[in-house]
């Protein structure tokens, strides 16, 4: 249904999407730009290997991360295991944890002079390396291993939701056509829940190529590394310009892969009750099992090296660094804070804009910003430099036309630059969850508020908004956590003397102090705890209904009904 | 020998009682149509009888053979119990040939071929076996879901409010039709419904169910001259 | 839209209170670490009651300041390496400064003729070897090529600033075609991918994975300091390379005055204090670096490593080798 939405709506939609997409422009400009024959040069010798890392480093992350959360969102959504309520929370605490401060924890754990490398050899009775063979954690595998451990809760939360608002009737039919529980897993609830398991697909997978400290420290040179190259060895940043545009390609598909998976998926949703009594019954191995694989991937993906940075708080703590701590800590939520509203409002615009004017041309300024969630955090720092520094010039040359003083780099050399790299960064992760949540909102909603003489406005404010409540709380959340743990971007566009919690995580370690960097890796991790229990709470409410015969029909009935405008 | 024997049956949802010590007996072949308004305990009591709930007290013997009792209990596909859901339960991701496909796993590829034509032919669906359930109408897919059921062959026959979805016009020509097939193949068949005429047209015997317990059975001549 | 427009103003305000910083005051760009200079810029400000602002990365602070154009509030950048220093240079965002102080402070060979770079602190790129195979003759760098050392040598990434300073030297002295041989052999000789940093390769020493290593020298003095770190450091012998012929390489870090500097005079202040005694024995002490003002004794930890010779190459020359330095590293694959 066509509404005719404020004239300024539209204008500001566009306005938004162009200044939010100007840095990736003025990446693209810079791409056409004659580079010389380093581009040849790489393609010849290293791009290849790069590339090949990436594409195999993005589908391990994809393959292990779904086989890990997949069966872990079932049993969740569809098993009465001991502790579901707990557990539930529990397994996506692991999005708090930042991935290279998982890296180097392991590293520490497994490498040579590591405590589990180390009681190997005391059992064992071997004395140097040259005495055994033990996996190498710093490796492609390595990476693999560690980038899922941490990235595995988008897959479980989406599949989790989608399993949650399956209609239960087709899992009660299967099993009365003769289908095990197993089978019935396998061959309906996996299958309907597709659209949401490509989403997460391509969620980790966008992480994933854009993830620099993970790889870096674990000497796996990535496409990431490809741009680093090029742009600081070279010196060449149309190159890495270039190299950036072929990661934005991959991001591009990714993204209408998921696009498309999503445009079927109403198809697949049927509202229905959630009947806690119809959870499957484990018992003996089967709830053993189901124990055992969520537990692991709680222990692995978060107890563990949460455990690790507590120990290592008591033993390096020291009083002083506390006021820092705050500082620190103080930045960080005002930048994250920023962001996630930011995106969040950008989302809603454009999630708007969409809806009231369905067709191609609505549906750009979501997707144009949703491009920048896998460009790597420097490029993107500078692409956003490129806009900002000239409209600062523009600025003071203006004020010294008029005769006034110049008022310095007012965009670029403030947290604005840094916010604005952010809200580029993770707008897409707003937009997705604020979009999913509209498209569940039925139309003839719009059509019964209209009829009730509602102002466009109106309607959003007493309809849309109040409905879409929990999907703009995810959003809003999820971009929270990411923009608390974003390292590289930050580093660079910061202003004078402004250290966030990730920033100073980074200093110490990269100076192979990790146990100093426990108090601000633990607020780091508590920062983005608190978000994510907020939301699995809200989550929560909003699922898992008690009433023994709920009506679809009726729920629907109702909150139309609740309804009138005046 | 009958096709459903219930005896005592209670069921609760955590502290709610929603059926409390029912009684009902279904003979070889019969349709009974159960009746009774929204929240009574009907849907209940399918789930207790098809085996996705796990009834307090009470036994339940389907031909002969007891599946749940405060002992024991048979889980759903072993049970070999049929069942008609109110949206019809269809699989989204799957055609039409393998949704009714779907329960003769295991069988030679030829057999369940024959078996679906067969089935397919039955509810007059002929020709529309690569079609996704989201082309058919709702009188279709009524009918996917009722081949899809009969397919294996169940010893019994459970419906769930499956007209409340279908315009008035066609719902009679259906309710008809599914009536011969059931008599045709033979099957014995609990409705569950709201409405008096459906059940009036569809079952040989009406019983009203109140407060989780079941008030009168009568045939359904019986009924329609009260 | 309200939303936004409350987070627009407050940004506003943020950035005002940004633009409005005292009077007193200089801006810095730092690719050096915050351990390091951040105690030689309190003592300055306690001197000088200049207020120091930083800004720390280790990479892209350039393209940072080519961006900012004349409005950047950059006054002083501070390389960890000539590399950096003349791609500045050369990207036209440093200016010349002139000044006896920092004239008599640093030697001509360890500063730009026209004023625009200024070395501060000397490295030597050391190669450590284990100590349980005694301690060697002689070493070089060409020796970690030679077939005997295979699967005994660590490094970390080739394209590491310092390896590529040693490359880039190597070039200078025997040519491409030597040199890509040369990092052919060091890569058929290594125990492992390149990883890590330089005290990573001590560490794996000592843990037996190699026996030899590439590593800045004051590392190991930062090693001996470090309870935890002490054991890797014991465990090997640093060797100062090719003392038969052309001498060790070095790298160097340093300093340089942005061209758009707001607080030039500051800037200078700071400059002529960084190259001064105070702040090179912080170098030397805390740092364990040579100070580059010959005035300053190193450390008595970095005395006791011995005297040594170092190449006497031109740092610039060096320096203009990096690129092609990094096109071999690539050329070989090394760091797969």
């Amino acid at each position: 249904m066509k509404h005719n939405l404020p004239y300024a709506w539209r204008v500001g939609s566009w306005l938004l999407a162009l200044l939010l997409f100007l840095p990736v422009i003025a990446l693209i400009v810079e791409a056409f730009a004659p580079s010389g024959d380093i581009f040849n040069h790489l393609w010849r010798t290293v791009l290849g290997n790069y590339i090949a890392n990436s594409a195999l480093l993005v589908a391990g992350v994809g393959v292990l991360g779904t086989v890990l959360s997949v069966p872990a969102a079932w049993i969740m959504a569809r098993t009465d295991i001991p502790g579901r309520k707990v557990l539930q929370w529990l397994l996506i605490l692991p999005l708090a944890m930042p991935a290279y401060v998982i890296a180097y924890i392991y590293t520490d754990l497994l490498e040579f002079s590591g405590p589990i490398q180390g009681l190997l050899r005391h059992v064992m009775g071997w004395e140097s390396a040259a005495d055994y063979s033990f996996p190498e954690i710093r490796s492609l595998p390595g990476a693999v291993i560690v980038l899922s451990l941490v990235l595995y809760p988008y897959q479980y939360l989406l599949v989790r939701t989608a399993f949650l608002e399956q209609s239960q009737t087709q899992a009660m039919a299967s099993r009365l056509l003769g289908c095990t529980p197993l089978q019935s897993f396998l061959r309906v609830a996996i299958p309907m829940a597709r659209p949401a398991i490509i989403t997460g697909l391509a969620l980790m997978g966008m992480e994933t190529l854009a993830d620099f400290a993970t790889v870096s420290y674990f000497a796996v040179p990535t496409m990431t590394t490809a741009v680093y190259d090029t742009w600081l060895g070279y010196g060449s940043l149309s190159a890495a310009a270039r190299l950036s545009a072929l990661m934005l390609l991959a991001v591009v598909l990714l993204i209408s892969m998921e696009k498309y998976s999503r445009r079927r998926q109403s198809l697949f949703q049927r509202d229905s009750g959630y009947d806690k009594a119809l959870l499957i019954k484990l018992s003996g191995s089967k709830k053993f099992l189901a124990l055992i694989w969520c537990w692991m991937l709680v222990v692995f993906g978060f107890v563990l090296p949460a455990f690790m940075l507590l120990k290592y708080l008591l033993s390096f703590y020291k009083v002083s660094s506390i006021s820092d701590l705050l500082v620190d800590g103080t930045n960080s939520l005002i930048v994250a804070g920023s962001t996630a509203l930011a995106a969040a409002a950008a989302a809603i615009l454009f999630g708007f804009y969409q809806r009231f004017q369905p067709g191609m041309v609505s549906r750009i300024p979501g997707r144009l910003i949703s491009t920048g969630y896998a460009l790597p955090g420097t490029v993107l720092a500078i692409a956003v430099l490129i806009p900002l520094s000239l409209a600062d010039t523009g600025i003071n040359e203006l004020l010294i036309a008029l005769g006034q003083k110049p008022v310095g780099l007012v965009f670029s050399g403030s947290i604005f630059a840094v916010v604005l790299a952010m809200v580029i960064r993770f707008s897409a992760i707003a937009v997705g969850s604020v979009e999913a949540s509209l498209e569940r909102i039925s139309p003839s909603l719009d059509m019964a508020s209209r009829t009730l003489g509602c102002t466009i406005p109106g309607m959003v404010r007493r309809v849309h908004l109040p409905l879409m409540r929990k999907g703009i709380l995810t959003g809003l959340l999820l971009v929270f956590v990411e923009a608390m743990k974003e390292l590289p971007a930050v580093l660079l566009l910061r202003p004078f003397n402004f250290e966030t919690l990730a920033t100073s995580v980074f200093q110490y370690v990269s100076d192979e102090k990790l146990e100093y960097a426990a108090p601000a890796a633990i607020a780091l991790v508590v920062a983005g705890l608190v978000p994510l229990i907020v939301m699995n709470w809200s989550m929560d409410n909003s699922m898992g209904s008690n009433s023994p015969e709920p009506s679809p029909q009726q729920t629907k009935q109702q909150e139309a009904g609740h309804f009138e405008c005046a | 020998m009958s096709a459903l024997d219930i005896k005592g049956l209670t069921c609760s949802y955590g502290l709610t009682r929603v059926i409390s010590d029912l009684n009902l007996k279904i003979a070889n072949g019969e349709i009974i149509c159960l009746l009774g308004k929204s929240g009574c305990g009907k849907s209940t009591l399918l789930k207790a009888i098809s085996g996705l709930l796990q009834p307090e007290n009470g036994s339940i013997t389907v031909h002969d053979t007891l599946v749940s009792s405060s002992e024991m209990m048979v889980s759903p596909e072993n049970r070999n119990i049929g069942m008609i859901f109110q949206d019809y339960a269809l699989f989204p991701h799957l055609d039409v040939f393998h949704n009714v496909a779907f329960g003769l796993k295991g069988q030679p590829r030829s057999d369940i071929k024959k078996r679906v034509q067969e089935m397919l032919e039955l509810v007059s669906l002929e020709g529309l076996e690569k079609r996704y359930p989201h082309e058919l109408s709702g009188g279709q897919q009524q009918r996917v879901a009722i081949a899809r059921s009969l397919a294996r062959k169940p010893s019994l026959l459970l419906l769930d409010e499956p007209f409340s979805n279908i315009d008035s016009e066609v719902r009679q020509r259906l309710i008809r039709d599914i009536r011969q097939i059931l008599k045709q193949q033979h099957v014995a068949a609990l409705f569950v419904t709201h409405s008096k005429e459906e059940g009036l047209d569809f079952a040989d015997s009406v019983a009203t169910m109140e407060q989780g317990r079941i008030r009168h059975v009568t045939t359904a001549k019986e009924v329609s001259s009260i | 839209m309200k939303k936004t427009t409350v987070l627009l103003a407050g940004t506003a305000l943020t950035m005002a209170s940004f633009s409005s910083l005292a009077a007193e005051e200089v801006n810095v760009y730092s690719y050096r670490q915050p351990f390091l200079v951040e105690p030689m810029f309190e003592s300055f400000t306690k001197d000088t009651g200049v207020k120091v602002n930083v800004v720390f990365a280790k990479k892209g602070l350039d393209e940072r300041l080519v961006r900012e154009g004349k409005y950047s509030p950059a006054d002083v950048v501070l390389p960890t390496d000539i590399s950096q220093m003349v791609k500045l240079v050369e990207k036209g965002v440093t200016q010349p400064v002139q000044s006896d102080a920092i004239n008599k402070s640093i030697p001509e060979q360890y500063r730009d003729p026209n004023g625009h770079w200024y070395a501060l602190t000397l490295r030597i790129r050391n190669i450590y070897s284990a100590k349980r195979n005694g301690k060697p003759e002689d070493i070089s760098y060409e020796d970690l090529a030679k077939p005997e050392f295979k699967g005994k040598v660590c490094t970390r990434s080739g394209k590491h600033p310092y390896n590529l300073s040693l490359v880039s030297s190597m070039i200078a002295y025997k040519g491409e075609q030597q040199t890509k041989a040369w990092l052919e052999g060091v890569k058929a000789n290594l125990a492992r991918r390149p990883q890590g940093n330089d005290r990573a390769q001590v560490k794996a020493i000592k843990e037996g994975v190699c026996d030899y290593s590439l590593g800045n020298s004051y590392y190991f003095g930062q090693m001996m300091k470090r309870d935890d770190q002490r054991e890797w450091a014991e465990s090997v012998y640093i060797n100062f390379p090719n003392q038969g012929n052309r001498g060790a390489n070095g790298n160097v870090s340093g300093m340089v005055m942005a061209k758009h500097a707001p607080n030039k005079a500051n800037a200078q202040t700071l400059m002529e204090y960084l190259a001064g005694e105070k702040a090179q024995s912080v170098y030397a002490e805390v740092n364990m670096e040579y100070p580059i003002n010959k005035s300053v004794p190193v450390s008595k930890t970095v005395a006791a490593w011995g005297d040594f010779k170092a190449e006497d190459m031109s740092l610039v020359q060096i320096a203009a080798n990096q690129a092609k330095a990094q096109k071999l590293i690539d050329e070989v694959q090394f760091d797969h």
